[in-house]
């Protein structure tokens, strides 16, 4: 530049005209990189600030989408960065020390090892959009309006495309998860379904499909069973049920997190009445229509604790506080007490089955997937969409931060560090522990949901 | 040109006061914005007093000087860091209790569903009637005065707002979230109107109202200006007479004949209106009303709470049979039904029983007597559900199935 | 004696020196590319000018035009088949103000001060050669011009769509972008639904936000790391301090917009719902995102004001600024204190009472800093000999007009009365007084205050005051009248009106056609400038720094390296008739090595 062609300083040439000593310059340098990285920790702070509402308001969706993601992947990623971070401090350390092949070395291994995580994210993110989690419309839990099984999505696999009703594939995924919670002694809710809905509603022809093109070809059953448990055994299933008959799921916007994993047991009622404590789903379909069964083990004093179970409320979230927008805790406790009343004004919450009723509180119930409210339906894509966003753009920076050490690598064939001059290799460490440090967060937070 | 600035002047009105009528009995603006208009008078004439007078007083005379003087003063920094942070906890602490007040509806409100849509606003009475007669006004909002009228407010697509200045209200309607409003208006009689309402009879009535403006004022897009309606004010007398005529102009909406048609189609089946078939299903003779109708969490009065939630949620209190035990099963549960249907049921319902005004349960929409349930089952209306459940195919072709099956 | 025409000049000591070709950076090198490429901060500083006051032109523009409309907009004007109040009516409106919002806030008053002022000014008042990292600076001007370039194109789109749209709109027309108008907070869910562009705007926004990063993290880093020796935390000239404080909010804030408007172009894109109430997002949440940053962003806006303000409050009373450390601190606490109130603006949104309360408490905290400023500067001019140059009336307009904006902020603080006013006209009134009003005014203080530094000539005195006259009625006329518009029920984004508001729409538009008259005239006064008087190195008798050097400065801006004093002792600098300015005894200046400069 014309501009540095007057100055006449006797420093080093890599000294800029602006500075009075190296030290000065270098310093600044790393001042900047850490206010840039201070830049990079709020963006994806505001990524976390919107994974965090989310999941506070629906933590069973996510643990239940987060079952779709291969931790072990994503693990194996984790792996490759921090080791890919430690060689990028080896480097640093060997361009402090004037160690040039080292340095080569160093940075060679970290440009791999960002190869590697990028190409391990490839096969990651293609093994999702062949599940059709795609982000953006084509997901495969993407609210639709109108008549679902109109909308046809493509399975993609590998060596055919085969069109599928999306409904199909959810009905499959929904059957398949069934099962697998019937064979571990989980019931669907008589309240809400019983499982010979299921079959009338044909989908198992559905799920033939789904197994001949997808499931048994790729061996996902597995992958499957896999979230399906943890959606319902994990988000407690008892909660969702107190939950479901004494408060509205959207309320759960307001309150905070699951207060307890464990739900309400009376062991007591479970002798009182031994023969009902484990209903069959069979016996939940007679000639006179479904059974439906009262559930008045409602622990009241607990509804409001309970609330974020947000995931399995059911038609009976209708009924629920005045809708104020943000209501808050005061009026849910409100409203359990209401309902307390309306139930006879005494809220004995442990009360016996009544007349004959079959005693379901301590059998373990889930409720599938279609006949969860549509407002659950409608949330669990956007877990995916936060997965691709936080994902991608991370990668993004992965992707920034390998050119930057490919620069690096340039001026270090070149021979241009040395101990005096190596800040440029400093601040792009800086960056690539940053990048680092930013999936040790995402990795936890988006794979390992418990 | 002096006549035309006069002129122009007098189109400020009202020229002697800083808000438009206050027509809120709930007003809990106009107090803390005098006083802070004063504090601010003060502030501001001290200031700009001061600065004046320094600049007039301390104006430099020759250009070579320079002054010398105090560079700092803690005791003074202190002294007008906290003379402020006093009124400023004064005007929080106002602020905030004002709020309070006007974050809280009554428990005895009358309840007003309002619906923004670009770029019309809907408004839904107790007896489930949106009134949008063409060329009419009963699409405005219509309200009775001297009693606390709550606002229910949901959006169809994008941000509105509701805000009606002489009540001194505003409130967001947000998409997917359940806002809620009040206000208790005053009635002016000196600047009422009166209008002609059609009866039932076939002849008119005379009313009087006050007419103020409601806006949107979240803007929502091309036509946000426009988004302007009328908020009618009228005596509670004037009022019933409005409410029904309203009932009148939107026959089609007529709650009763709703809920006529929804029993027909989905009721009738197992609950008779004649006290028949009581050995299936409990009969609707008598039923709403009744007290101590025993279920099987105990006994309860069949109101609106207990016929929503056994709607809604058939399995929470089942009625026993006459000769013990309860009905096989259960209800089954409706989830196509909007809360406007389950309202128009009851009212049909009402029809049938003998142990309730139906008449003046319609007007006032009073839908249960007792204060505190009234919110639960007013609450309701606010379920996040509202809009989706016409949607449920799946549900509602199961339902019918098994439906069939009985 | 005329000095006009002679190339010459003085220096700090009065001494004159004649100006030769390359010893000033203007003409320090000939070309277009010496300037497109330059590193030298004034020379970046002058050419973001350039493009902030074209788009301050641009942002005027729409006003004028969503103004004139408001002129005729009145309900009774509306018949059937008229073009009042038509759909064509109301989108022209809606792009206006929203184009005028976002040109305004995102091209002018968020880089005004800070990358016009603040780059020529910083290193100058830090007696530094440069900025920390020059090519950042270049490349954070050229971020500018790119989020410009985005935002341009959306401008000349609209404008196509406009003249060539209907019916038999030809087909490219389809893949231009059509104008926006979701206004600049680009609300969800309707930056969702509409079919302008906001993948465009947002993008642009975006980018802008590099720039304003980058220029932060510079200024930050030059302030930390480039102090001449003498010069402590607590010797910097209160800018610095502003301009510090102002850095800090544009790195920890600016962040969070850029992810908002990834997340809401990706919403446009994808469709990823995130936002979108019919998915199953959180619109408010939109609303809590675009406020982290938009709320700290007005003290972006108005933290380098205060700075410009405390400068020339001192220098024109000739007298030490009072209260320097609070005026520093607080300084800094309103940034911090920026950050923990953006709740206020979603008080009727429906969020908790309680968050309601916090949130409205914080807010009424951001008073205090405030009010102590202006204590401070009032504490200032008393007892001094203050000039009343126009810096100096610009600076004392900026009193009057931050005290009103200020005080109004009071009621929209209060919960109870927020709920009344917000989202009317009381709220337009409100912020046009903080943030044009307060930083249009510390702006053109500061341009005329540094304008001899800038370009070494004085601009025309007598102009100066009468545009400042008629600027500063304009101004009040326009705004003052609107918050009785919003205490009398007016909303605000409305591009027709109910008749009884008439008479303050048409006050309005009236002061804004004076405001633009005053604005012109401040302007041909600049320009004009070209030909005025040659500035003397200190006309007004400032010890910052930037005062001890030529005027122009020199490209490496001292010809010896400064050391710093306490900037606002003004003893030693005596006023020289001959020169108009003021000059400094070689033996008062401790960064003089010998009675004459070194080189």
């Amino acid at each position: 530049m014309s501009d540095h062609d007057t100055h006449d300083h006797h420093g080093p040439e890599y000294l800029a005209h602006h500075f009075d000593t190296p030290e000065q310059q270098f310093e600044s340098g790393k001042l900047g990189m850490w206010l840039f990285l201070v830049t990079e920790v709020m963006m994806f702070g505001g990524l976390f600030c919107a994974y965090a509402l989310y999941r506070a308001n629906h933590p069973d969706i996510f643990a239940y989408a987060h079952g779709f993601l291969d931790w072990k992947m994503g693990g194996i990623n984790t792996a490759i960065l921090l080791a890919s971070s430690f060689t990028m401090a080896l480097g640093v350390r060997a361009a402090q020390l004037g160690q040039q092949k080292f340095l080569i070395l160093m940075l060679v291994l970290t440009l791999a090892g960002g190869f590697g995580f990028l190409i391990i994210k490839y096969f990651e993110y293609t093994s999702k959009f062949a599940e059709n989690i795609w982000p953006g419309t084509q997901n495969l839990y993407y609210p639709t309006e109108g008549d679902q099984n109109t909308n046809t999505i493509v399975i993609k696999g590998q060596d055919e495309q085969l069109p599928i009703t999306r409904q199909a594939q959810l009905n499959a995924i929904a059957v398949v998860e069934a099962k697998k919670l019937m064979h571990h002694g989980y019931t669907p809710h008589p309240v809400q379904a019983s499982y010979d809905l299921y079959e009338k509603r044909g989908v198992f022809e559905a799920l033939h499909d789904y197994d001949d093109y997808n499931l048994k070809e790729k061996g996902k059953e597995t992958h499957y069973e896999h979230h399906i448990l943890h959606m319902f055994a994990e988000a407690g299933v008892a909660k969702a049920i107190a939950k479901m008959d004494g408060h509205g799921g959207d309320q759960a916007t307001d309150d905070g997190p699951p207060k307890g994993e464990d739900p309400p047991k009376d062991n007591a009622h479970a002798k009182d009445d031994p023969g009902h404590a484990e209903p069959k789903p069979k016996e939940g379909h007679s000639s006179d229509g479904p059974v439906y069964v009262a559930d008045p083990a409602i622990d009241t004093t607990s509804i409001a604790g309970l609330v974020p179970v947000s995931g399995i409320s059911a038609g009976a979230s209708n009924i629920k506080p005045p809708a104020s927008g943000k209501t808050g805790l005061v009026d849910s406790e409100a409203h359990a007490v209401a309902l307390a009343d309306a139930r006879g004004g005494h809220g004995d919450h442990h009360a016996a089955p009544p007349l004959g009723m079959p005693d379901l509180r301590h059998a373990k119930y889930y409720i599938p997937y279609e006949f969860q409210p549509k407002s659950v339906q409608d949330r669990i894509h956007l877990f995916f969409q936060i997965y691709f966003m936080a994902t991608g753009l991370h990668a993004l920076h992965v992707i920034i931060g390998m050119g930057c050490i490919t620069w690096v690598l340039g001026k270090a064939l070149t021979g241009a560090f040395s101990p005096e001059y190596n800040v440029p290799v400093d601040i792009v460490g800086l960056y690539w522990h940053i990048v680092d440090l930013i999936w040790i967060f995402l990795f936890p937070l988006l794979y390992l949901i418990h | 040109m002096d006549t035309t600035f006069l002129n122009l002047l007098a189109e400020v009105k009202p020229p002697s006061t800083w808000f438009p009528t206050d027509a809120s009995a709930s007003n809990q603006v106009d107090g803390l914005a005098y006083f802070i208009l004063i504090i601010c008078g003060i502030f501001l004439v001290f200031n700009a007093g001061l600065m004046v007078f320094f600049a007039v007083r301390y104006r430099q005379q020759k250009k070579q000087d320079t002054a010398t003087g105090a560079t700092h003063n803690t005791a003074l920094e202190v002294f007008w860091s906290v003379i402020p942070a006093f009124i400023l906890a004064i005007i929080f602490i106002w602020g905030f209790r004002g709020f309070l007040v006007q974050a809280t509806p009554p428990d005895n409100s009358y309840d007003i569903m309002v619906t923004g849509k670009k770029w019309e606003w809907i408004f839904t009475y107790p007896n489930g009637i949106s009134a949008r007669g063409e060329g009419s006004d009963y699409a405005a909002l219509h309200v009775p005065a001297d009693q606390p009228v709550r606002l229910t407010l949901q959006s169809q697509d994008v941000l509105h707002s509701v805000f009606i200045p002489q009540l001194r209200v505003k409130k967001d309607v947000v998409p997917g979230r359940f806002n809620q409003m009040w206000f208790e208006a005053h009635f002016d009689e000196k600047t009422a109107e009166a209008v002609e309402l059609p009866t039932e009879d076939g002849g008119t009535v005379e009313v009087k109202r006050n007419t103020y403006d409601l806006f949107c004022t979240e803007y929502c897009g091309t036509n946000h200006s426009t988004m302007i309606t009328k908020v009618y004010i009228y005596q509670p007398d004037d009022y019933e007479k409005w409410y029904a005529s309203m009932a009148l102009v939107s026959p089609d909406k007529n709650m009763i004949l709703h809920g006529q048609q929804l029993y027909d189609q989905k009721c009738k089946t197992c609950h008779s209106l004649d006290g028949s078939g009581t050995a299936q299903y409990p009969t609707w003779e008598g039923l709403y009303g009744t007290t101590n109708h025993a279920t099987s969490v105990g006994p309860k009065t069949v109101d609106d709470l207990y016929i929503i939630e056994s709607i809604r949620n058939p399995g929470a209190a089942l009625a026993p049979k006459p000769g013990g035990g309860t009905y096989p099963g259960g209800m089954n549960s409706f989830p196509e039904l909007s809360d406007r249907d389950i309202r128009s049921i009851i009212e049909f319902m009402k029809t049938a029983s003998d142990k309730v005004d139906a008449d003046e349960d319609l007007i006032y929409g009073d839908l249960n007597n007792d204060g505190t349930l009234k919110g639960e089952a007013e609450g309701e209306e606010g379920g996040p559900e509202v809009e989706t459940e016409g949607d449920d195919a799946p549900e509602g072709g199961a339902e019918a199935e098994t439906d069939a099956a009985q | 004696m005329s000095v006009a025409d002679r190339p010459i000049t003085t220096d700090i000591y009065g001494e004159e020196i004649e100006l030769k070709p390359g010893d000033n950076y203007i003409n320090h090198s000939k070309g277009i590319l010496s300037w497109a490429l330059t590193l030298d901060h004034k020379r970046i500083g002058l050419m973001y000018m350039v493009v902030v006051l074209a788009s301050f032109f641009l942002g005027g523009i729409f006003a004028i035009a969503l103004r004139t409309q408001l002129l005729f907009g009145k309900a009774s004007n509306i018949e059937d088949g008229s073009v009042i109040g038509s759909a064509m009516w109301n989108n022209l409106y809606n792009q206006a103000f929203t184009l005028h919002g976002a040109i305004m806030v995102f091209m002018f008053i968020i880089p005004a001060i800070p990358a016009i002022l603040g780059n020529v000014v910083l290193p100058l008042q830090l007696g530094a050669k440069d900025v920390a990292f020059p090519r950042l600076n270049l490349m954070s001007f050229y971020c500018w011009m790119g989020g410009g370039a985005l935002l341009g194109c959306l401008l000349i789109g609209a404008i196509m769509h406009l003249m060539m749209g209907g019916e038999n709109a030809p087909a490219f027309l389809s893949y231009i972008p059509n104008g926006l108008d979701t206004g600049w907070t680009f609300y969800t869910p309707y930056s969702i639904q509409t079919n302008t562009s906001v993948i465009f705007a947002t993008m642009g926004a975006f980018v802008l936000g590099f720039s304003s990063i980058l220029t932060g993290l510079n200024f930050i880093a030059t302030i930390h790391m480039l102090k001449p020796k003498g010069m402590g935390w607590f010797q910097m000239p209160l800018f610095l301090w502003a301009l510090y404080a102002t850095a800090v909010i544009q790195i920890l804030a600016t962040p969070v917009l850029a992810i908002t408007l990834l997340l809401l172009a990706a919403e446009n894109m994808l469709g990823i719902g995130i936002f979108d109430p019919k998915l199953g997002g959180d619109p408010v949440l939109f609303q809590h995102f675009f406020w982290f940053y938009s709320h700290p962003a007005v003290y972006i806006m108005i933290l380098p004001a205060l700075g410009v303000v405390s400068e020339i409050i001192s220098v024109f009373s000739r007298k030490h600024i009072f209260g320097y450390k609070f005026i520093a601190y607080s300084s800094l606490a309103i940034a911090l204190f920026g950050f923990i109130v953006w709740g206020h603006h979603m008080f009727t949104s429906g969020q908790s009472p309680m968050i309601n309360a916090l949130f409205s408490l914080l807010t009424m905290s951001v008073a205090i800093p405030s009010a102590i400023k202006v204590f401070n500067w009032l504490a200032t001019m008393w007892k001094g000999r203050i000039r009343l140059d126009t810096p100096m009336l610009y600076a004392m307009g900026f009193i009057w007009l931050f005290t009103i904006g200020g005080l109004t902020g009071l009621p929209l603080a209060a919960l109870s009365t927020d709920i009344y006013m917000h989202d009317t006209y009381f709220v337009v009134a409100h912020f046009h007084y903080v943030m044009v009003g307060s930083t249009l005014f510390a702006f053109l203080g500061g341009m005329y205050y540094w304008f001899p530094k800038m370009f070494g000539r004085m601009y025309n005195e007598k102009t100066g005051k009468w545009a400042w006259a008629v600027t500063f009625i304009g101004f009040n006329v326009t705004f003052f009248i609107q918050f009785i518009a919003g205490t009398q029920g007016m909303p605000r984004r409305y591009a027709t009106y109910l008749d009884q508001y008439t008479i303050y729409h048409h006050i309005s538009t009236g002061g804004s056609y004076i405001l633009t008259i005053g604005l012109f005239m401040v302007l041909a006064n600049w320009i004009m400038a070209k030909r005025g008087k040659r500035a003397p190195a200190n006309p007004w008798g400032g010890n910052q720094l930037e005062w001890h050097t030529n005027s122009p400065p020199p490209h490496e801006n001292f010809k010896y390296d400064p050391v710093g004093t306490d900037p606002y002792h003004y003893h030693d600098w005596k006023y020289d008739e001959k020169i108009d300015g003021y000059v400094l005894d070689p033996d008062h200046d401790p960064g003089n090595p010998k009675h004459k400069p070194a080189h």
